[in-house]
């Protein structure tokens, strides 16, 4: 009986077990398991401080001083062309004069002409004759030359007497002609006993020249030489003496050089060369930047012994040939270069010659107080054209004292076109280089992808971001913009002082994630704008991209089954 | 096919996520009925004069869910389809979970009764996974990686054979016995986090990992566990050795009261053989803020990779370490009201994580010579849930047939709303019972 109870408990309890065994909610169709979740994926980040977007645009003319104020800086060097017309050249010539017989026929009475010449000579003739000449040469230069200091040449004078009844001594006084060593004017002697010539040979190397003698005194004329000549005569008995008998010579100057001249060369025009400054700037800026503070120097060393005046007008700005050209304008506040003229500067010359003497530096810097030079820029030129003309002497006066040294350093102006990144930005875009990217069937199965992008932006510009998706560099038609993104905050300067961040998320759909699967690269273009007031950039000033990833996650358990059937 | 492996993986994740209690309080008030309670109360005086177990007979597995399969193949109310809902896994969890897989097969079992004990020879192949997981960890595997998460994952995975004897001796007139096992331990698996072990990943307000990693070390061994492919042999003995012991004591205080203490599990493993330990290097808040972008030389996948490697340094080393079993202990005081009609209080740890969350039962069991069968209820541990169980032990002839679950609700619920289950079952071949009967009638009949 006790069995048949244990065994019936056993027999319930194990019954209540099998029948609990029901199986039939399996009986359902399990769909596939599928696994849908997501993951926040830090992508990558990109941080490019602003000398690397500028270097991307291959500005070379970046440069950041030790505040890191950032600018950039054209320069290009012009030079004087032809000074020809100061290089004064003193032609060959000829001087001649004559001193006919100082004998008057009172003076051989009873005798005429001809005569020979009595034992003892008459009494007028005994005593001999002397006799002056005098020559005011114009050597007809082209400037009117006040001196110079020869470097070679020569002046040879030929004295030729016909007397045959008397010994000459002739004496050629050149007060134009000053010996270099002791300032001495020139003086050569020569006899002549009976008819006959003789010479005078002058180097020129070893003189200055004087040519403001008038044959009375100096500084009272220009160009002149003056040659004075003085005869003295003893008679000789016994020989023939005409009524014509005479002296003559002629002063032939030949292969005369300077090393310098002094003169005035009045307001002679001064070429300088023409050149270009190539702006790339703003090939790859666009005209949507707006400079507050940019700066022309135009540094001149004048190695000449004149000022030289430019007009800097002809300096302006365009982009190519046939394009609207906005020219520099420029008011001084220097009297001299207000009295020369609208826009002209002034490159103050060398005031005293001395060989090797240095050359005058002057610079002028045209800002935005005493020019257009912000307009200029900001009409985005794509070049400066130097077109620039000038003259000697530009203020006005009586007479100049200039001095051309055959030597000379010449002029060359430096233009430097100095532009602190102090400006305004309307939608500049600066591109990048592309990222890699290989997505491939690394999103097959993402149900849906987002990017937050954040940007940590110490620049004082705010912009937006193109996403541009590329295949083998190639665009796909796959672009997408993050939003505005916030300016860094600046300081009273207009300086960053601190980061802004911003987030923005970007959906992609199905279709652009088929695209987004095929990209191989992304381009990043960059679109700043500044606000109404100016900012001032920085060269370490950066912009960090931070991607993250926002997906969703399906993956089918059948998928996997069938790729590896198939 | 697929359906029966959906299913075999919802039963699998259901006992992995739930399973926590390894009490077998309902097995334990079977007592000396059953030889293969010996695994969890060495005192072992058997009513017959000799056990053999019927090889791989016997078999006591422990499963214990905290949620439903219902809740994680989720029936579609429109097309009535299952579906796997990892989400309502997720929602379902608790911060802390627990899981604790244990299975033991007896592979052999011989016990005689002597004078004053017993001594048994017995094998057998056990097998337990500890693991306390967070609720991040399930987030994880739920929703992907969307927020911040700290993984304190704590797992402990070990497979061994036992060989052993036991003796059980009595004194003082059979009031005290006192019984010892030692088994030689072979273990054939293992895998096994290091103490302390934690990860953190925070991600900041710029979509930035913040990484960190302490202790983050994964020790293996034992038949290829990690390699490709797995290993070919399967080797039933390895070089992974070590010794145990299970202590145990009674004391019979009066006729109708008896106390008992059990220490089971005392011992540990050498793991020599295919060693491995996966170390990270500690790292404390690095920032994991994807590649540079604009450094595409390697190749951007490679960069991620380099750069994960370079916060996460890496090594892999195969230094032989020891690991302790996961002791277990028991307390009981058993009253027998009248000489059939028997309850027992028990109360139940196991030091799993070095914590002390017992649990407690209390059964009653109809006590008769050859058979037994009972009732308990038990509640505590880390699920603290109140559990109805039962037992029997039945005998046919030379044939023993027992069972006992501490949940009879995990039995009877359909499948798909189970939580759990609890089951020891086995056959044994026991003779030699008239004997010891008729000497305990004849003790009885001169008291």
């Amino acid at each position: 009986m006790k069995k048949t109870r244990l065994f019936g408990l056993s027999a319930i309890i194990l019954a209540s077990i099998f029948s609990s065994c029901d199986l039939s909610y399996f009986d359902n169709d399990i769909e596939d398991f599928t696994w849908e979740g997501g993951v926040n994926l830090p992508v990558g980040h990109a941080t490019y401080t602003l000398s690397e977007l500028f270097d991307e645009l291959e500005v070379e003319e970046l440069d950041e001083d030790t505040d890191g104020n950032f600018s950039f800086t054209y320069t290009e060097s012009i030079n004087g062309g032809d000074d020809s017309a100061f290089d004064v050249s003193i032609d060959d010539v000829t001087i001649t004069s004559s001193v006919a017989t100082p004998v008057t026929a009172s003076d051989i009475n009873p005798f005429t002409f001809p005569v020979t010449l009595p034992d003892p000579l008459p009494a007028a003739l005994a005593r001999g004759k002397s006799d002056d000449n005098q020559v005011v040469y114009d050597l007809g230069l082209t400037q009117e030359l006040t001196g110079a200091s020869f470097s070679n040449g020569t002046m040879v004078i030929t004295f030729t007497s016909t007397f045959q009844a008397a010994n000459a001594v002739l004496t050629m006084s050149i007060p134009s002609f000053t010996k270099k060593t002791d300032d001495s004017e020139y003086v050569g002697t020569v006899t002549l006993n009976g008819a006959g010539s003789q010479n005078l040979t002058i180097n020129l190397n070893e003189y200055n020249a004087n040519f403001t003698h008038d044959g009375t005194a100096f500084d009272a004329t220009v160009n002149r030489v003056v040659l004075n000549m003085s005869s003295a005569f003893k008679f000789i008995s016994g020989q023939d003496l005409t009524a014509t008998d005479n002296i003559s010579y002629s002063a032939v100057l030949t292969g005369a050089s300077t090393d310098v001249v002094y003169g005035d060369f009045k307001q002679e025009p001064f070429s300088v060369d023409n050149s270009t400054i190539d702006l790339d700037f703003f090939n790859d800026f666009g005209d949507g930047i707006t400079f507050e503070d940019a700066s022309m120097t135009i540094a001149a060393t004048n190695g000449f012994g004149f000022p030289i005046g430019i007009d800097v007008s002809g300096i302006a700005g365009d982009k190519g040939v046939g394009t609207t050209s906005t020219a520099l304008t420029y008011t001084s506040m220097d009297a001299d270069e207000l009295a020369a003229g609208s826009d002209y500067i002034i490159f103050d010359g060398i005031t005293t010659y001395s060989a090797g003497a240095a050359a005058v530096v002057t610079s002028t810097t045209l800002d935005k107080d005493n020019s257009n030079i912000n307009a200029l820029l900001s009409s985005a030129p794509t070049r400066f054209n130097l077109n620039v003309s000038g003259k000697a002497n530009p203020v006005l006066a009586g007479t100049n004292e200039n001095f051309y040294a055959t030597t000379n350093d010449g002029l060359s102006v430096d233009v430097t076109v100095d532009v602190p990144l102090t400006v305004k930005f309307t939608d500049v875009t600066i591109s990048q280089d592309d990222i890699e990217l290989d997505l491939g069937e690394d999103i097959d199965d993402l149900n849906e992808l987002a990017l937050n992008v954040t940007t940590v932006n110490n620049i004082p510009l705010s912009g937006t971001i193109n996403l541009i998706f590329k295949e083998y560099g190639t665009a796909n038609g796959l672009t997408k913009s993050i939003p505005v993104f916030e300016a860094a905050p600046t300081d009273a300067n207009g300086k960053s002082n601190g980061s802004t961040n911003s987030t923005n998320t970007i959906n992609f759909s199905l279709s652009e994630m088929e695209l987004l699967k095929q990209a191989t690269e992304i381009g990043l273009d960059i679109t700043f704008n500044s606000g109404t007031e100016a900012v001032k950039l920085n060269g370490s000033d950066t912009i960090k991209l931070i991607l993250n990833a926002v997906v969703d996650v399906e993956i089918t358990a059948d998928d996997e089954g069938d790729e590896e059937n198939n | 096919m697929k359906k029966h492996i959906y299913i075999y993986i919802a039963f699998l994740v259901v006992a992995a996520n739930n399973i926590n209690a390894q009490d077998y309080f309902s097995f334990y008030n079977l007592g000396d009925y059953v030889v293969q309670t010996q695994n969890v109360s060495p005192v072992y005086i058997p009513k017959n004069s000799f056990t053999f177990a019927i090889p791989v007979a016997n078999v006591g597995f422990n499963l214990n869910s905290g949620f439903k399969v219902n809740e994680l193949l989720v029936q579609n109310e429109t097309t009535n389809n299952l579906e796997f809902n990892l989400a309502n896994l997720y929602n379902e969890a608790e911060d802390i979970n627990d899981l604790n897989v244990d299975l033991t097969v007896n592979l052999f079992y011989m016990a005689f009764k002597r004078k004053r004990g017993s001594f048994t020879v017995f094998a057998n192949t056990r097998a337990t996974n500890n693991w306390r997981y967070s609720k991040d960890f399930l987030g994880i595997a739920a929703n992907g990686i969307t927020e911040s998460f700290s993984l304190n994952e704590i797992n402990e995975y070990t497979g061994y054979n036992e060989i052993g004897v036991g003796i059980t001796q009595t004194f003082f007139n059979d009031k005290l016995a006192i019984a010892v096992r030692a088994k030689y331990l072979n273990g054939f698996i293992h895998s096994s986090t290091e103490e302390g072990a934690t990860a953190s990943l925070e991600i900041d307000e710029l979509g930035n990992y913040i990484l960190s990693a302490q202790n983050a070390t994964v020790n293996s061994a034992g038949n290829g566990l990690y390699e490709e492919g797995g290993t070919d042999d399967f080797k039933v003995f390895t070089e992974n050795t070590g010794w145990g012991f299970d202590f145990g004591a009674t004391f019979k205080a009066t006729k109708k009261l008896t106390f008992e203490i059990a220490v089971n599990d005392v011992g540990s493993i050498t793991w020599k053989d295919d060693v491995k330990n996966f170390n990270i290097q500690d790292v404390q808040n690095e920032v994991y803020s994807g590649i540079d972008l604009r450094d595409d030389a390697g190749g951007l996948e490679n960069n991620a990779l380099d750069e994960l490697e370079r916060i996460f340094n890496t090594n892999e080393t195969e230094e032989e370490f020891e690991t302790k079993l996961n002791m277990k202990t028991y307390l009981s005081a058993r009253y027998a009201l009248t000489e059939k009609n028997t309850f027992t209080l028990a109360a139940f740890n196991t030091h799993a994580f070095d914590e002390f969350k017992p649990s407690y039962s209390l059964g009653y069991n109809r006590t008769l010579n050859k058979t037994t069968f009972g009732v308990l209820t038990s509640m505590g541990g880390i699920d603290n849930e109140f559990l109805f169980g039962a037992n029997f032990a039945v005998k046919l002839g030379p044939l023993q047939l027992y069972a006992a679950t501490d949940s009879l609700k995990a039995l009877f619920t359909k499948p798909e709303e189970a939580t759990g289950a609890n089951v020891r079952v086995g056959l044994n071949l026991v003779f030699g019972y008239s004997k010891h009967i008729k000497a305990k009638n004849a003790a009885n009949s001169v008291q």
